[in-house]
């Protein structure tokens, strides 16, 4: 059987001999099951709830356009929201219970940030044992300008307790059953971050269905699901929220642990700011090449620190070059970055990239595993073929 | 596991299929159980990883639904999971 990697892989190939920009466009035209209303070329993890991958080849922009911005839903995705009727609360451990119309927030001074958003899960189907859960491979992230109100100056004008310690969100995704709502909470030294954002734009667009219209949580820097869609719900609490997206839900080991062990919940903590990370967009795994000058190219990001270098290596790790960073750079955001190779000799090559932070992080030959697969963030690796 | 053969691949046959199908593609479509590949102790983990997310599983159904998951969708031949566990059954 011809799995979707290889598909991909295969479409790559051809795409790239025949020098088509967008291989997956065609290949998404054939497949009407594929077709998304407001995305174009994604990968379909998921249809129920829906969950898109952006293919890593399409990583070469400095922002994401939207119709390639991957999607990660816990629910469904509430009916289309009118946005005269939308109204946000505040509540909880604050002295004035408030709440505002789209109108009441459009008063407020809009604040933008560049952000590098990447569900914690991304990479998972990379983690070795592998582990239940979306299967994403490598394009659950995505580089975009968000804009809207700081938070902030909206928790100031319901004025948080002094009890207030933390900070919940809740979106108006629509639960099924008994399920329980998609609720997490982040704390209040990162809510009242002037950067941490309710988001009403993307890419100076209204935010689209997929996105949260009409407005969502921007948490710079941390995992996806800190920045909750379809935002309707803020409340103040003196702890963090409970329920199963915050415990047991997107928690990892203190410590490494074995695939076999158990963890107890006390020796696991939240995940919050995203890993130092490099991905290469082009060329494509499996691709073949003609010898001669070659542009290898891709994105890297380190959540709330700053990419200082990403380095390839062609020769499956023995020695790295430094790469060229992108003009274009800003705090949360993610770094275009290239090197001009030019192979000796035709042959296999496996070309490695690893990026490092203004933390002193460094991407890791190998990820920690994690019985969840949360922020996998091994060496990104493309094997190619040179061929005169 | 493809999209595409994810998508073509129903839940097998068996006394248990049509309980799991009501009780796990509320909120996800089948292919998020057919494309795993886990031990009965992964698999229980799992039931009560879903349960606690609203799964409706009765508990006179959890072990033949057990058994159903890990029968059809136990570790794959060769992964080191696999390999692991044989080697401890051999032991």
């Amino acid at each position: 059987m011809t799995s979707r990697r290889d598909f991909l892989r295969t479409a790559s190939a051809v795409a790239l001999a025949a020098g088509v920009a967008r291989p997956f466009r065609a290949w998404a035209a054939d497949l009407s099951a594929v077709s998304v209303p407001g995305k174009d070329g994604m990968i379909v993890r998921s249809y129920r709830f829906l969950d898109l991958e952006t293919p890593v080849e399409f990583m070469t922009e400095w922002l994401t356009p939207v119709n390639h911005f991957f999607v990660r839903n816990h629910m469904f995705e509430p009916a289309k929201v009118d946005a005269s009727k939308w109204k946000l609360t505040i509540g909880g451990q604050v002295e004035k219970p408030i709440v505002f119309t789209l109108a009441d927030l459009e008063k407020v001074p809009v604040h933008s940030v560049t952000n590098a958003m990447e569900c914690a899960g991304n990479g998972r189907t990379l983690q070795n044992p592998k582990v239940p859960g979306i299967q994403w491979g490598k394009g659950a992230v995505g580089n975009a300008k968000f804009s809207g109100p700081s938070l902030k100056v909206l928790l100031e004008k319901a004025r948080v307790k002094d009890t207030g310690k933390h900070v919940m969100f809740r979106g108006l995704d629509e639960v099924p059953g008994k399920v329980p709502p998609f609720v997490r909470s982040i704390p209040l030294e990162k809510a009242i971050d002037a950067d941490t954002l309710v988001a009403t734009h993307m890419n100076g667009a209204a935010l689209t269905q997929h996105h949260g219209f009409p407005a969502r949580v921007i948490t710079p820097g941390w995992a996806g699901a800190a920045s909750c869609k379809w935002l309707t719900e803020i409340t103040v609490l003196d702890k963090p929220a409970e329920g199963n997206f915050m415990s047991p839900g997107y928690r990892m080991p203190n410590a490494p642990v074995k695939p076999d062990e158990a963890v107890k919940p006390e020796d696991t903590h939240s995940v919050t700011g995203l890993t130092v990370k490099s991905l290469i967009a082009a060329p494509s795994d499996t691709a073949k090449l003609r010898p001669g000058k070659q542009e290898i190219k891709g994105v890297a990001w380190a959540g709330e620190a700053d990419i200082t270098k990403v380095e390839i290596s062609t020769d499956g790790g023995s020695s790295w070059n430094l790469t060229e960073l992108g003009k274009d750079h800003a705090k949360y955001a993610w770094r275009l970055w290239s090197y001009a190779w030019k192979p000796a000799k035709s042959g296999d090559y496996v070309i490695l990239s690893r990026a490092t932070d203004s933390q002193g992080r460094i991407q890791p030959e190998a990820a920690v595993w994690n019985p969840s697969g949360y922020l996998y963030n091994a060496y990104d690796q493309v094997k190619v073929h040179v061929q005169a | 596991m493809s999209i595409l053969s994810a998508q073509s691949k129903p839940l097998p046959p068996g006394p248990m299929q049509a309980k799991v199908k009501a009780a796990c593609t509320q909120c996800h479509n089948a292919s998020r159980i057919t494309e795993q590949h886990l031990t009965k102790q992964e698999w229980s983990a799992q039931l009560d990883k879903m349960a606690a997310l609203g799964a409706e599983i009765q508990d006179a159904d959890r072990p033949a639904i057990l058994t159903y998951l890990t029968k059809n969708f136990g570790p794959e031949k060769g992964s080191k999971t696999a390999a692991k566990k044989s080697t401890e059954e051999t032991k």
